[in-house]
């Protein structure tokens, strides 16, 4: 497992500091800019980086997978945050921990409290590699919508090639929000939007909010209406495993604006965990709720994607619409795993899979 | 062209005379609010992520992208805990990433925005011992120069400390400067 | 609850095909028009018409956003030039019975650019602002004039983020320039393959060893271009076309997976040798018997195939968009996203505006490389570009899914206000559209397979039969 988090010795800072590593700048220490910290010297077990004279020592035997990284340090913690790695494509800046549902496979339950680190992420941003994409996820980020929007705004403005894909419950709009939509480049945003039903009781107990569903309806058509470039996000549950046709049908009909339908399994993580008998779907044994739904959405030409299916738990006439979704740093694949000549094109499984309460058919293919 | 044309003209065909330009225009679903949603809509969205431009017939993006990436709140009580910590049983290997950092744009210009004059402090300390000790001749000015530099590594050479040429721990500890 | 206009059609003694504007259809009776008609619509239809998003409250409204977005989708807007059919060259050196183009002796001069028309057409594409090009290399042979070729692709390759090339040849004469031209990944083939082997030497190669000069060119094409760049157009006689199960085997045997079935155009020489076309039933009865034969064929073979426009059609019912196809789209612009230039430099709307000029019927040119594009003509054409206002199309069920098509009329009629009822286009459009539902609405699982591989998706749904009572 890829560590997103470096243990680093005390460096003194009074606010949280954000710089760009860099093992191998080009040129002399001169050419540094000033949020680039340099690397100055190292050993097996640490690397010092050199921000404005001071030395930051991350604990790391592979201090070369580090550079270019755009890294959080907050004071009085011994630990660096990896914000933006440079070489992966799954970064993901956590906005807030605070949310206004309780879904019910959360992987990432909610918590009270909120550090606004906007100024942070727009430093961050700043530092990325040239034409990344940046998660921006929570929690729900839109409980913080006037700064978020400023975070975007300012963000564009500095760095016009990077793409966002921001991840929301869509409860949070309001008519007056096309208007700051519209004047975003919103074609260089990517919004995920869960939806786990057609029918509004099934979805709102899922998020364990009355109204959630009226809500959601109505602003996936003010995003729509302001140009966004739609995903929508279906957890599989057991919940809804009989209702992913009916949602096809209600997504191809109603919410066509969408630009592609995500079709998930589940993390085991968080309120997943405590859910998961209860919830997890082992698809491997029966597909077909999810076969019907992709059959159907698909001849009405909405682009569909399945995320986080092994490959071999999928019947092979769906494996085209898997997607290498799993996160590098959060991906393994299990023993049977190491004959299979699928691998290399496979999901493969969360670090925190359960096998023996997991899919029954995992086949080496 | 002298060719000859069984019809003559196309008003002989059917199209009325005297014709306008204003004909290729584009339609418009006007709402409510007067939002010409057509253009909306019939913008065809290119929206694909970089890196993974070999899946463009596929469309989106390929990430699973839930967080669980762990917080990063400051302190709030004194006894600081990580929120969450990845397990970290599991040694991966990552390949060694290929440079792609063809210089982004430059950074926002503030330096270090609320750590500057800490920094300042703590190195005019860290710049007058090393004045003490003889190792440093330059300005008190709590810039981290290449004079500031040399003078560090020369310091941390002759006590046995990790050379780096940077405000180490082991400096501050050696000359008694408290990091705070 | 507000219900979007439905358009209607009788099927049959019991039912109907309901259509909305947005290209949303269901099945349903007669009790239930009327109920429509009269006002009178029962819970279950309110239910059912607001789960087929063919229903709002109020405007602005999730229903009637999720509307506009699929009404939009079925409109082609107006795009800027990406699709450019060049004629280097009007001398071929086969003299087919139908010549779709009219054509020039091999050895004839004066049929092809010179250097300064050469010039001019690559001064024309520098003039485009888009990313995206497709050039189509027609003729004569463009084989013929392989430096124009690579002239222009070239330039392209340099001009466009993206380019790609088609060359319709005859595959005749193919030197082994002409081939590396032709490997190239940015490059694809079109040919043409009179269904049978028989017919295609009678009505194209006419001697044995021409045809066996083609045949080996074809095989050839395959094996180092491979199927997926190749394609074979057969060109039929309506009044005596082959058995589509010879033509099937002859295209699955060599790996063919999509089959467009023309019949002999009414233009061009063509007209000259068939006279008028009076064979619509004649065509519509083997139409239906081919698709009906492919769906046989389809049910057991490893690898499946369609019948082009007829999968094109499919998808412009169930999905909208796919505006691609310059004989089916909604408006139909002409003269705007894509554009002709022929060996004389005169630039036309249409390849079939090409040769209606040829024949001299009527000019639809629409300026010249010299000239540069008559923007008042072009206004002229796209007055008549829709199919939203014409009276013989506002109630039709199929008019989600149809467009206008001006440059058949034309060649047809001479005039472009036949009322459209009349035309050639809407009869056998009319014909595919009920095909079409038939099939969709076809509890036949053989049917239901060829959908789905039509569709270029895993399974049929039943879903998207939808039937309301």
């Amino acid at each position: 497992m890829i560590q997103l988090q470096l243990k680093v010795d005390p460096i003194p800072i009074v606010e949280p500091l954000v710089v760009r590593l860099r093992t191998s700048l080009p040129g002399s220490s001169t050419t540094t800019s000033d949020h680039d910290a340099r690397m100055v010297s190292h050993d097996t077990e640490t690397a010092d980086f050199d921000v404005n004279g001071f030395s930051l020592r991350v604990h790391t035997r592979h201090y070369k997978s580090l550079d270019g990284d755009v890294v959080l340090v907050v004071p009085g913690r011994g630990t660096l945050h990896r914000l933006i790695r440079a070489s992966s494509n799954h970064n993901t800046l956590l906005i807030t921990e605070q949310c206004d549902q309780k879904c019910i496979m959360c992987s990432q339950p909610p918590k009270k409290y909120h550090t606004d680190m906007f100024d942070q992420f727009l430093q961050a941003v700043a530092l990325a590699p040239t034409s990344a994409t940046i998660g921006l996820s929570g929690g729900e980020p839109f409980l913080h919508k006037a700064r978020l929007l400023e975070f975007l705004r300012k963000s564009q403005s500095a760095r016009p090639d990077i793409r966002f894909h921001i991840l929301t419950n869509g409860q949070h709009f309001e008519p007056s929000d096309e208007a700051s939509f519209k004047s975003l480049n919103m074609a260089s945003i990517l919004w995920g939007v869960p939806i786990y039903a057609a029918d509004r009781s099934i979805h709102d107990r899922i998020v364990a909010k009355q109204g959630a569903f009226e809500i959601l309806e109505r602003n996936l058509a003010l995003l729509a209406k302001a140009g966004a470039v739609l995903e929508l996000r279906t957890v599989v549950l057991n919940a809804n495993i009989t209702e992913l046709e009916e949602l096809a049908n209600h997504l191809t009909r109603n919410l066509r604006f969408a630009h592609v339908w995500a079709i998930m399994q589940l993390e085991n993580i968080g309120y997943a965990r405590m859910n998961w008998d209860a919830e997890f779907c082992d698809t491997s044994k029966e597909f077909d709720g999810i076969a019907t739904a992709v059959d159907l959405a698909l001849a009405r030409g909405l682009r569909t994607k399945l995320y986080n299916f092994p490959l071999c738990t999928v019947p092979r006439a769906y494996r085209e619409y898997c997607t290498l979704s799993i996160s590098d740093w959060k991906q393994k694949f299990l023993s049977t795993c190491d004959d299979c000549r699928l691998r290399s094109s496979c999901t493969g499984f969360f670090e925190w899979y359960p096998e023996n309460r997991g899919f029954s058919e995992i086949r080496a293919q | 062209m002298s060719k000859r044309f069984l019809i003559p003209s196309l008003v002989a065909a059917g199209f009325p005379s005297g014709a306008s330009e204003a004909a290729v225009s584009n339609l418009t679903l006007i709402d409510s609010d007067q939002t010409p949603m057509f253009d909306v809509f019939r913008q065809t969205h290119k929206y694909t992520l970089a890196g993974h431009s070999s899946h463009a017939s596929h469309g989106s993006h390929s990430s699973h992208r839930s967080s669980s990436s762990g917080g990063y709140t400051t302190p709030r009580a004194a006894k600081p805990a990580p929120l969450y910590t990845p397990q970290t049983n599991r040694n991966t290997t990552s390949t060694p990433p290929t440079s792609i950092l063809p210089s982004p744009p430059a950074a926002a210009a503030k330096v270090l925005p609320g750590n500057s004059a800490t920094f300042q402090r703590i190195a005019i300390q860290v710049q007058t011992a090393l004045k003490a000790y003889g190792y440093y001749n330059g300005a008190i000015d709590g810039i981290i120069g290449a004079g500031s530099k040399s003078a560090l590594s020369r310091f941390q050479t002759d006590y046995g400390l990790k050379v780096t040429g940077t405000i180490t721990p082991e400096v501050l500890d050696a000359f008694g400067i408290a990091a705070k | 609850m507000k219900v979007w206009p439905l358009q209607f059609r009788k099927l049959d003694e019991n039912d109907f095909l309901f259509s909305d504007d947005a290209g949303a259809f269901f099945r349903s009776s007669e009790a239930f028009l009327t109920r429509y008609v009269e006002n009178q619509l029962s819970e279950s239809d309110s239910a059912f018409l607001r789960r087929g998003g063919h229903a709002f409250d109020d405007i602005g409204d999730p229903a009637f956003v999720g509307f506009a977005s699929r009404w939009t989708q079925r409109i082609n807007s107006a795009t800027p030039l990406g699709y450019v059919i060049l004629v280097p060259t009007l001398r071929c050196n086969l003299m087919c019975d139908y010549c779709q183009v009219s054509r020039a002796a091999e050895t004839a001069k004066g049929f092809d650019w010179d250097e300064t028309k050469l010039a001019q057409v690559l001064a024309l594409l520098d003039r485009q602002s888009t990313a995206e090009i497709k050039i189509e290399f027609q003729g004569g042979e463009p084989l013929l004039r392989l430096d124009l070729l690579e002239a222009v692709r070239t330039f392209c390759r340099r001009k466009f983020a993206i380019s790609e090339f088609v060359v319709c040849t005859n595959l005749q004469d193919v030197s082994e320039d002409a081939w590396r031209f032709l490997e190239a990944e940015d490059t694809f083939v079109s040919t043409s393959f009179d269904g049978t082997s028989k017919l295609h030497q009678t009505q194209r190669t006419k001697t044995a060893t021409a045809h066996e000069q083609f045949n080996a060119n074809l095989d050839a094409a395959l094996h180092r271009i491979g199927p997926a760049r190749v394609s074979a157009l057969p060109t039929l006689d309506p009044s005596d076309p082959p058995e589509p199960t010879d033509v099937i085997a002859a295209f699955a045997a060599r790996g063919f997976g999509s089959i467009f079935l023309r019949r002999v155009n009414y233009q061009g020489f063509a007209r000259k040798k068939y006279g008028l076309d009076r064979s619509h039933q004649e065509w519509t009865d083997y139409y239906r018997r081919f698709v009906r034969a492919l769906i046989s064929h389809n049910a057991t073979a490893e690898n499946t195939i369609e019948e082009y426009y007829l999968s094109h059609t499919l998808r412009r019912i169930l999905q909208g968009g796919h505006h691609n196809h310059v004989d089916l789209r909604n408006p139909n612009w002409l003269g705007v996203d894509y554009l002709v230039v022929d060996f004389d430099g005169r630039l036309y709307p249409t390849d079939e505006a090409r040769m209606v000029s040829r024949v001299g019927q009527i000019d639809l040119s629409i300026g010249s490389l010299n000239a540069g594009l008559d923007k008042e003509r072009i206004s002229l054409f796209n007055l008549h570009a829709s199919n939203f206002d014409d009276p013989d199309c506002v109630h039709c069920v199929y008019k989600p899914y149809c467009g206008l098509d001006l440059i058949d009329d034309l060649s047809r009629y001479g005039r472009i206000d036949i009322p459209s009822h009349q035309t050639e286009h809407c009869r056998s459009h009319m014909d595919l559209f009920d095909f079409a539902f038939e099939l969709l609405y076809s509890d036949d699982p053989n049917v239901h397979k060829s959908i789905a591989s039509w569709l270029q998706v895993a399974r049929y749904s039943p879903m998207l039969a939808q039937r309301h009572s």
